[in-house]
């Protein structure tokens, strides 16, 4: 029996896993793909965001202002690059203008330092700025993380501090009496309480609890282009146009590692999984992003992607209680932003006062930091004591074969290419993994201790090699 | 710091050339680096034959030539490192290496550039769609399959029409996977003419001309494709739009020389070959710094890479002697051509062999050349198709007579 059940190890799950991992309590996370962090939360903008923007008495505005706060600690202590570029809101013309000076009045109200910019000021900071901006609004506290690096390094602790995180293990039924019985394809697993963290399956798990559960989300995709990192400095904040009813627009943002996104847009779709990439829409961030900065050649494009918004039918976050039943649903933007904010809300006020749990002071895990951000000596040290950390393993992101193999036994393990990518890199480069996948399946092979063809790409079913004895043996 | 005269970062066809060559000429101070745990390159995944015609007048496989290649680089003993990955080189020609042994920089005199080139992949050609699984560069899937053992699909198509691409249909084919066609956006094939009958034809595998790949589509892995043609303009016709099943789609759509590092010596790039600027001692803007092979611009011969790295070879051994180049005059490319190569003229040289593409077929055209405002040669050329390199050796007697700069022009009478 486990004093509580998280579903899903998204960012909401992770924060939630490794605030409870600080307490007495004892946890399992239960996540249906292979790989944790591989929905919703690997695909979005990364923005933790000031705050500015959700509507008076939300429980957006409430959790995001605290959870942008609550990020500073956070990074600091679990050592996660936290990126405070700040951010611009681009005004076109007068009208424009006016919306922005609202938006500062409302920013101003909740404390979040703004600044209006002119031409020249704006100019000066951003010189690949579109032609059309005449004036822009700046937030200079607004931060970009990697989202899985977070939910990597919460998750490591979390299970380091005795969370046990059961992967491919989707939860296919709930059955309440004196405790709840979650079942999934492998197992049943007791719990007195059971916190509902599954994204984009956030409505449908709900029900496997209650038939008669009302809800249902919408589910908004967004696109995404992706530059090489050899462009990193063509922007220095992240940029966006005016927030509309249809979110936050189209922007350019650099990734902590230098990548620069363009996107996203925002299109009901029908099924949430559709993470697929359109022409039209390409096209549209393509058009769109022209508003906010003078555009790249197509030709700089490493990658597109697309991230499904699981949002809520009120706009606003649902976290609430069904009597020990914990619905945290609707996470959609600014859900990243927001997330130690709500695993803080969800702990004070549901958690806590059924178990009033002890807090345990725990030491922190730290993970390794990537060899191509330290100097050739520190490196040279590394080697000499290991010289797999002299052999690269991925030229286009400098990763070396030992930080891959730190990699797949980290407290979380690692266990498909995929999940080494956003753990260490190789494969997000300009190559896009032609150099180094094979060997980074060739190690997962060895240090799991399976064959290559047992090997996941990605989720579970996503084995990709055929040995070609198998192909002259049927014949 | 460690010293050394001529650094050669890659050990495949291009660069062992130049390391054999330069010690045949007795340059004894040489350390080639090689990221990889063998040399060869990537002639080493390419186990069909084809290789060597021009250099060797033999058809050899791609490990074969290679292997003549080490051989001779054994025997001249010179010094190497395997597992050796080239970080970072400056303006200064300070060279940063991480292998097994350690992280540290050396100082080189001479840096010869021949690290080959990387595939154009999914996100540079935007295929919209899933992003499943079940899409690799053609080069990966040859890996998988020639170096490593394993197939990566059942059913295939190819995207592209370059020699990888035609190569592995034929291999695929052999291993008993299913090759389903393959697609080529242009009204025309980009690869060899032998290619296209002695790897689809044969086999029976369609060639879509005028045909492109709009959409991917799987939850997983790749489940179909939707296969469209295109107009005079590349657009897709979406009335042509049809779904064909397959799990696999492979990318033949272009290499892409790797000069991330040159970037970061601050080697000036072409950005029409996407390698490197340099003069005809195929020496880059930076003194001492020179490139050869598919670093400078892709090669369709891999004895025409040689070549390269052997003239490299002759021009390090100037530099080395004192000879400064100092007046470089402009190699510009006229007309239907896709790009030229020297992109100078530098008033030393003594010879000068010109590369050159076409930008699409010609059955027939006139190279012209000619400086400042005076034709030089003007010749007829028949049968020019973008997949084939040309060169051309200027005659010695032209030399002298370059001036201002030099155009390159290909035209129609
Ligand atoms: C395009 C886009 C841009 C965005 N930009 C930003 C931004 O810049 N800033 C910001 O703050 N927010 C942003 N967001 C929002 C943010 O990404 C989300 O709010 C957040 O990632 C949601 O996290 P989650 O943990 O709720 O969901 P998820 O990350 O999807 O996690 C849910 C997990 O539950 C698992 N699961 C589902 N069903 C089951 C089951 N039955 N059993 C077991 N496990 C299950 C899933 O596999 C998954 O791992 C953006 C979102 C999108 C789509």
């Amino acid at each position: 029996m486990f004093d509580i059940i998280i579903i899903g190890a998204g960012i909401i799950g992770t924060q939630m896993a490794y605030t409870l991992s600080l307490t007495s309590l004892s946890v399992l996370v239960l996540e249906k793909n292979a790989e944790i962090l591989n929905e919703v939360s690997s695909s979005n903008s990364g923005i933790i965001h000031t705050g500015y923007d959700p509507d008076e008495h939300t429980l957006k505005a409430k959790l995001n202002v605290r959870g942008a706060y609550l990020y500073r600690e956070l990074c600091a202590k679990l050592e996660v690059p936290l990126m405070e570029c700040g951010s611009m809101i681009v005004a076109h013309n007068e009208k424009e203008i006016q919306k922005l000076l609202a938006l500062k009045v409302k920013a101003d109200r909740r404390s979040i330092p703004c600044k209006m910019l002119n031409q020249n000021e704006l100019r000066l900071e951003e010189p690949h700025i579109a032609d059309s901006v005449i004036q822009a609004l700046l937030f200079p506290t607004t931060a970009a993380i990697l989202p899985w690096q977070m939910g990597y390094a919460l998750i490591d602790n979390a299970c380091q501090n005795g969370v046990q995180l059961h992967t491919s293990e989707p939860v296919l039924k709930v059955e309440r009496g004196s405790c709840f019985t979650v079942t999934t394809q492998k197992q049943s697993y007791q719990a007195k309480m059971v916190i509902n963290c599954s994204g984009l399956n956030g409505d449908k798990v709900a029900r496997l609890e209650d038939p008669d559960y009302p809800i249902h989300l919408l589910y908004k995709r967004g696109e995404y282009q992706v530059t090489d990192k050899s462009d990193a400095s063509y922007i220095n904040h992240i940029l966006f146009p005016l927030p509309t009813d249809h979110g936050k627009g189209v922007l350019a943002v650099k990734t902590v590692e230098g990548n620069l996104l363009f996107g996203p847009n925002n299109h009901l779709v029908d099924d949430p999984y559709d993470g697929s990439c359109t022409i039209e829409g390409l096209n549209e961030i393509d058009a769109k992003i022209g508003e906010v900065i003078k555009p790249l050649p197509k030709s700089r494009m490493i990658r597109q992607f697309a991230g499904v918004r699981p949002s809520s039918p009120t706009n606003d976050f649902i976290i609430e209680d069904h009597n020990h039943w914990i619905n945290v649903i609707g996470i959609d933007s600014p859900g990243l932003a927001s997330s130690p904010a709500i695993a803080e809300y969800v702990y004070e006020t549901f958690v806590k006062p059924v178990f009033n749990p002890i807090m345990i002071d725990r030491e922190v895990y730290i993970h390794p930091k990537p060899l191509s951000e330290m100097s050739i000596d520190h490196r040279n040290q590394l080697v000499k004591k290991n010289p797999s950390y002299g052999q690269i393993v991925c030229l286009c992101e400098d990763v070396s074969l030992q930080e891959v193999i730190d990699a797949i036994h980290s407290p979380a393990q690692t266990k498909s290419v995929k999940g080494i990518k956003r753990r260490t890199r190789p494969g997000s480069g300009r190559c896009q993994g032609g150099f180094c996948e094979a060997k980074i399946v060739e190690l997962l092979s060895k240090e799991l201790n399976i064959p290559r063809q047992e090997v996941l790409y990605d989720n579970d079913q996503t084995q990709f090699l055929i040995p070609m004895e198998d192909l002259y043996e049927k014949k | 710091m460690k010293k050394n005269k001529i650094v050669i970062i890659g050990g495949g066809s291009a660069g062992l050339a130049c390391a054999n060559a330069l010690r045949q000429k007795g340059i004894q101070d040489i350390l080639l680096i090689e990221k990889e745990d063998e040399l060869g390159g990537i002639l080493n995944q390419c186990i069909h034959n084809g290789f060597g015609l021009h250099l060797y007048k033999q058809e050899l496989t791609g490990p074969m030539y290679a292997q003549r290649n080490i051989d001779l680089f054994m025997q001249l003993e010179i010094p190497y490192i395997l597992n050796a990955t080239v970080l970072n080189i400056t303006e200064d020609k300070i060279i940063t290496i991480s292998e097994p042994e350690g992280c540290y920089q050396i100082q080189a005199e001479v840096i010869v550039l021949a690290m080959g080139a990387r595939e154009r992949t999914r996100g540079n050609i935007q295929i919209p769609g899933d992003r499943c699984v079940g899409v690799w560069t053609a080069g990966v899937a040859q890996k998988y399959l020639n170096i490593e053992g394993y197939l990566v699909g059942k059913r295939i198509f190819i995207l592209g029409s370059g020699d990888i691409g035609l190569i592995m249909a034929r291999r695929l084919t052999l291993a008993r996977a299913k090759v389903v066609g393959v697609a080529e956006i242009m009204p025309y094939s980009n690869g060899l003419t032998r290619n296209i009958v002695q790897c689809l034809h044969d086999y029976d595998i369609p060639l879509y001309l005028s045909t492109t790949i709009t959409k991917i589509t799987g939850h997983n892995r790749v489940e179909s494709i939707t296969l469209c043609q295109v107009d005079d303009q590349r657009r897709p016709m979406l009335e042509t739009a049809r779904e064909v099943e397959v799990d696999t789609v492979l990318l033949s759509v272009g290499l892409i020389p790797d000069n991330v590092l040159s970037e970061k010596a601050s080697v000036e790039i072409d950005h029409r070959t996407k390698g490197p600027l340099v003069d005809s001692q195929l020496m880059t803007n930076i003194p001492g710094v020179f490139a050869c092979g598919n670093v400078l611009h892709i090669h369709d011969l891999v004895d025409h890479v040689s070549m390269e790295g052997m003239l490299v070879a002759d021009s390090v051994v100037s530099y080395l002697n004192d000879q400064h180049f100092v007046q470089r005059i402009p190699v510009e490319a006229k007309g239907e051509l896709n790009y030229v190569l020297p992109q100078y003229f530098d008033t030393n040289s003594e010879s000068l062999l010109i590369k050159y593409r076409v930008t699409r077929p010609k059955s027939k055209a006139f190279l012209k050349i000619s400086s400042n405002g005076k034709t030089l040669v003007k010749l007829p050329k028949v049968d020019l198709h973008p997949s084939e390199m040309q060169t051309f050796q200027l005659p010695k007697v032209f030399l002298d007579k370059i001036n201002y700069n030099l155009v390159v022009e290909l035209c129609d009478e």
